[in-house]
């Protein structure tokens, strides 16, 4: 019996792996036509800007564009959400069909990766942001210029500000379309209001006050409750006050976040990081952080479940924080402690189509859809209206009865990822002018002057890998006060100098000055 | 004399159970850590006697029920069919090369040795098994890549083969007229159950731990995913929510990690059954990693 | 000149009267090999990307060739120096401790009398070996943690000593990396020199205790000359393993921890991060196919070692 079944089960692994071999042979073939296929594609869109004109009248001849979704979880849902998008794909008549590709953050770092190698079965559209940077995309050559599609979908260009559209190109040429969101925020101490009564402060609830106030705060909330720390985590550019380029290493930076100042520093030379430092030093040593803040994580659950008072939040008005923070258990008062700026790290995301995508107009067709059709926007932030989410009579989104952020099959929670959230409608918040306060706010706010400066890496290449590396060895220690700073900085600046970090400020200098001049 | 003798054994058995209550305490504070209460968790710490015992970790895992029963079934259903694939094409080609005067022998020894240094990384796999082998997107996708023969294992088998099979017992076969194949069912293999349970217990915990082959071949389809692939990519997802600390807008999003107590419910349900059934291939394993550490 | 014409052709014909004897074993065999070749071998092609600037729209064949520059690039950081020391001497630490360990508790296992407490020991001692390296990433984060890990809570500061930020301090983390990974494969390898031990004769022993040898006698001139030979095979093996490592156990268990890397960085992990983060296919496979031809010049070495000490156990 035993004899029979080894046999049997032997056969049958010959009588695959043959199958095996011989779709093998074919498949490479195929494979390589299709990159050949794709690639000249992609160039005649990139020359032509060609459009997506002929639209079959048989919707299921029609192009399926696939997508990334966020989550963080199986969207079991994704079936029933697919159906409801392409079934109003079709009753627009939009020429192209959609693919969600649910990708979990945690593994995107693997799985973007490879499915960007991936020609036979590629991701065509998908956003940079938590992946890499478009600096990153471009060089590893994973996006294709959007050049082409300049004038044909110009309406969707018109709706970003310049230098917001600047942010997300090289050289000049676009590579992706931003994120619609507030392009300027300011950070704010944001603090529980029970222990901001207790400490007599809530009625300055909004307040604008200085580094030394909020400090003083601190020191008051764990003289008064030692059993908790005052702040989550520190790793916070505005509040260092500075623009990074995108570049969350900060390896050449402009301070006060970049309003009036052209001039790129080494952040870590200058005496405003070895004040941020010894303040750090200092709040560390007040017991104003969580314990063991390099392995704790270090995250707003913190202060949802209490064993933090406080923590940094950013934001384009005090409501909208409020509204960001409106599901946390506690009550909250914020102290604003900078201006509203934006930066180009405000802007948060960029959507790009892959250089393995078989059809980039088809693709541009639906990126142009997800920036510009509400209900195609709607249907991937909210999931269906009835089933994942009901509209009240103040124009707002709520879940069903029963439904909770952690049981919702939908992933509601990142409206920020996709293009235009703005196209949404707030989701279990009472603020109702969330996106239109939103849209407004870049009006109010002070920009950089480098916004839509993007640093192009590639001559410093080797340098920016190493100083990479540095930086993630030394600096968390100083952000958290765990070392002594003088020594621990001089270290960490003389490796910095070692993995050439003068290189890149040089470049970054040349390449800005002239970025400037060519404005 | 004798006294000395006794003191010595005493002493040896005193160690003993130290060094196994060392390998056995970790496993005890994790499953503690998963029944304390996550308030006392935080503020105590890990502990053998929790102040406040909680199900609530396991509660929340029942309510998702579905998806920890259906990656259970998964990781067991893959188990098994990968670790008969396994077992079948490692006892062929081991018993080929257990034939001393094999033509090629020697070049298929290298050939097999040879996979054990090289590899062409992550990418040219991917491309290989998922563009022209196509196994992404289903369950062949945890089965096939990788983890269906190690060349670790052939060469313990080779050796098991000629070492345990005795030469006079196969030429007098061969007198008999029986065949090459008869010979393997007939004489090697019942003369070789030790060997085959240890690489079955290798190869299954192999497929049983495994997680990299989920998240490369079920990107499309992580409804699919093992246990092992549940937990890793938790695991992901936390370390992801702690580099993306205090993005504002993501704020309300981190909100979602499932708490300490969760995470080791997890860890510990994936644990268990190893625990429930190695006790009963712990005798041929244990022979196993005789021969194989040896010999191999 | 015909007598060896003859002979040739003589083995030639043996040859083929082999090959036609054995077919029905090449073809059982043969899923294995084609299995191979796809899952090993077809790869392998990947590793001219070692010399190429990897471009995701160009593809493995078409992308850029960039000469040696991912390896001089290797060798430019500091991390060159870094890792290899790193995976040289864990290696080392691990064969060094690791022997001494699971020899001495060989010796102990054999002088347990109770079958089945020698049972109970055996079975236990393997639990480590079973799980997963995410698990153990688990557990010693269990007792590390420095805001609630075991360690700190129930050990340090009941004693009155301030805790320590274990996942802060690479000073801690060679022993701890040692530990772990000792802890991990002990039962593993001392079970291996136990069975060598059951395996002597006994009438050395009985001899001895005639003579009336204490039971120290009897390890000291018995036992430990006897395994000597099994202990000089496993080294030579584990050194042909000196440039791997277990990517798990120094990136899981060491939460990849940022202020540890000068003392968890090895091949491994360095050829990891360098794909994760920096997503540049070349220079993580230029790190890892050094790897590989560094380890294939130590197993070939050890390999014609082997031979002379002991024919039998050579690989090939």
């Amino acid at each position: 019996m035993k004899k029979k079944a080894i046999a049997w089960v032997l056969t049958a692994v010959i009588a695959l792996s043959c199958c095996g071999c011989g779709s093998t042979g074919d498949n490479a073939g195929a494979a390589s036509d299709g990159t050949q296929a794709a690639a000249t594609e992609a160039g005649g869109a990139a020359e032509n800007g060609g459009a997506l004109t002929e639209v079959s009248s048989d919707p299921s001849e029609w192009p399926v564009v696939s997508i990334q979704v966020p989550a963080l979880t199986d969207l079991p849902d994704e079936p029933i959400v697919e159906d409801a998008l392409n079934e109003y794909l079709v009753s627009i008549n939009a020429g192209v069909k959609a693919n969600l590709v649910q990708s979990s953050f945690g593994d995107l770092a693997n799985q973007l990766t490879l499915m960007l190698s991936d020609n036979q079965n590629p991701l065509d559209l998908f956003c940079w942001r938590f992946y890499s940077t478009l600096d990153g995309c471009v060089k590893n050559e994973q996006c294709i210029p959007l050049d082409g599609y300049m004038e044909e979908y110009s309406d969707m260009w018109a709706i970003f500000p310049e230098n917001v559209l600047k942010t997300q190109q090289i050289g000049g040429v676009q590579y992706a379309v931003p994120s619609v969101d507030s392009y300027g925020t300011y950070e704010v101490y944001n603090l529980q209001k029970d222990i901001a009564e207790e400490l007599g402060i809530a009625d300055r609830d909004g307040e604008r006050i200085t580094k030394e106030e909020m400090t003083q705060i601190m020191k008051n909330v764990v003289e008064k409750h030692p059993e908790m720390a005052a702040m989550i985590n520190t790793n916070d550019e505005p509040f260092i006050g500075i623009d990074t380029f995108g570049n969350s290493n900060w390896l050449g930076v402009l301070l006060n976040r970049g309003v009036g100042t052209t001039e790129v520093v080494n952040l870590y030379e200058t005496q405003e990081w070895r004040d941020y430092c010894y303040m750090m030093k200092d709040w560390a040593d007040a017991g104003i952080f969580i314990d063991d803040p390099l392995n704790n994580e270090l995250t707003i659950s913190q202060y949802n479940n209490g064993i933090a008072a406080g923590c940094f939040l950013g934001g384009y008005s005090a409501d909208y924080i409020k509204a960001l923070i409106a599901y946390s258990p506690y009550e909250s008062v914020q102290f604003q402690l900078t201006d509203l700026v934006g930066t180009s790290s405000s802007v948060l995301g960029g959507w790009m189509i892959s250089t393995v995508c078989k059809n980039p107009d088809a693709a541009m067709k639906m990126l142009y859809l997800m920036t510009m059709d509400e209900n195609v926007a709607r249907i991937m932030i909210l999931g269906v209206e009835g089933v994942h989410y009901t509209v009240d009579e103040k124009g707002i989104a709520r879940r069903p009865e029963g439904v909770t952020q952690a049981t919702s099959t939908w992933n509601q929670d990142c409206p920020w990822f996709y293009p235009n959230q703005c196209l949404s409608i707030p989701l279990e918040t009472e603020m109702t002018t969330y996106y239109t306060d939103m849209l407004d706010a870049p009006n109010h706010a002070q920009f950089s002057e480098a916004m839509g400066f993007v640093f192009d890496s590639t001559p410093v290449y080797d340098q920016m890998a190493a100083c990479t590396t540095v930086v993630a060895q030394y600096r968390d220690a100083l952000l958290y006060g765990l070392v002594d700073v003088d020594s621990y900085l001089e270290k960490f600046n003389e490796e910095l100098k070692a993995a050439g970090i003068d290189d890149i400020i040089a470049a970054e200098q040349e390449q800005f000055d002239a970025w400037r001049a060519a404005q | 004399m004798a006294g000395n003798n006794r003191g010595f054994r005493i002493a040896a058995n005193i160690i003993m159970t130290l060094l196994t209550i060392a390998c056995l305490t970790p496993f005890i504070l994790l499953l503690v850590a998963s029944i304390t209460d996550e308030a006392v968790l935080t503020l105590n710490g890990y502990s053998f006697i929790p102040e406040k015992i909680n199900f609530a970790a396991y509660n929340y895992l029942f309510m998702s029920i579905n998806r920890i029963a259906k990656a259970y079934g998964i990781t067991i259903f893959v188990t098994f069919v990968g670790t008969t694939l396994n077992i079948s094409m490692t006892t062929a080609f081991a018993y080929l090369l257990s034939k001393r005067d094999l033509p090629g022998r020697s070049f298929l020894s290298f050939f097999i040795f040879f996979t054990m240094l090289f590899s062409g990384g992550m990418i040219p796999s991917y491309i290989i098994w998922s563009q022209y082998m196509h196994v992404a997107d289903s369950l062949l996708g945890l089965i096939l890549p990788n983890l269906a023969m190690s060349a670790y294992n052939i060469i313990l088998m080779r050796t098991y083969f000629t070492t345990n099979v005795p030469l006079e017992i196969m030429e007098a076969a061969e007198i008999d007229s029986c065949s090459e194949i008869g010979m393997l069912f007939r004489i090697a293999l019942p003369l070789s159950k030790p060997m085959l349970s240890t690489v079955a217990l290798f190869s299954a915990l192999a497929y049983w731990n495994d997680w990299i082959n989920g998240l490369y071949y079920l990107i499309r389809r992580n409804d699919l995913y093992s246990i092992q692939n549940v937990l890793n990519s938790m695991m992901n997802n936390v370390q992801f929510l702690k580099e993306n600390t205090m993005d504002a807008s993501a704020a309300k999003f981190t909100s979602q990690i499932p708490t300490q107590g969760v995470r080791m419910a997890i860890a510990v349900i994936s644990v268990v059954p190893i625990m429930i059934i190695y006790p009963f291939f712990q005798k041929a394993f244990i022979k196993g990693i005789v021969i194989g550490g040896v010999k191999g | 000149m015909e007598n060896k014409k003859l002979l040739k052709e003589k083995q030639r014909k043996q040859t083929r009267k082999k090959i036609k004897k054995y077919a029905p074993l090449y073809l059982c065999a043969l899923p294995g090999f084609i299995y191979l070749i796809i899952n090993n071998y077809l790869p392998m092609g990947g590793l001219i990307l070692a010399f190429k600037k990897y471009s995701f729209a160009k593809g493995i064949l078409n992308s850029p060739w960039n000469g040696i520059q991912n390896f001089t690039y290797l060798f430019g950081s500091k991390w060159a120096g870094i890792m290899f020391r790193n995976t040289i001497l864990y290696n080392l630490a691990f064969l060094f401790f690791g022997t001494i360990l699971a020899v001495f508790v060989a010796i102990l296992l054999n002088e347990v009398r109770s079958m089945r407490a020698k049972k109970t020991y055996q079975t236990l001692i393997l639990l480590p070996h079973l799980v997963s390296t995410v698990l153990i990433g688990y557990l010693v984060y269990a007792f590390l943690s420095s805001t609630n890990g075991f360690v700190n809570k129930s050990m340090l500061e009941p004693l009155g000593f301030a805790g320590i930020e274990w996942y802060t301090e690479a000073k801690y983390w060679p022993f701890i990396i040692v530990i772990v990974q000792l802890w991990r494969s002990f039962g593993f390898q001392s079970i291996v020199y136990f069975a060598t031990i059951i395996g002597f004769d006994k009438t050395y022993y009985e001899a001895a205790v005639v003579d009336g040898a204490t039971t120290w006698q009897q390890i000291t001139k018995i036992t430990l000359p006897l395994l000597k030979p099994t202990v000089i095979i496993l080294t030579i093996m584990a050194l042909g393993r000196m440039f791997a490592s277990d990517f798990g156990l120094f990136y899981q268990v060491p939460q990849n921890s940022g202020l540890l890397y000068e003392a968890t960085t090895t091949i491994d992990t360095f050829v990891y991060r360098t794909l994760m983060q920096d997503h540049d296919v070349g220079r993580s496979l230029a790190a890892g196919f050094l790897q590989s031809i560094l380890g294939f010049c130590v197993v070939m070495i050890t390999n014609a070692m082997v031979r002379k000490v002991e024919p039998d156990s050579a690989l090939f």
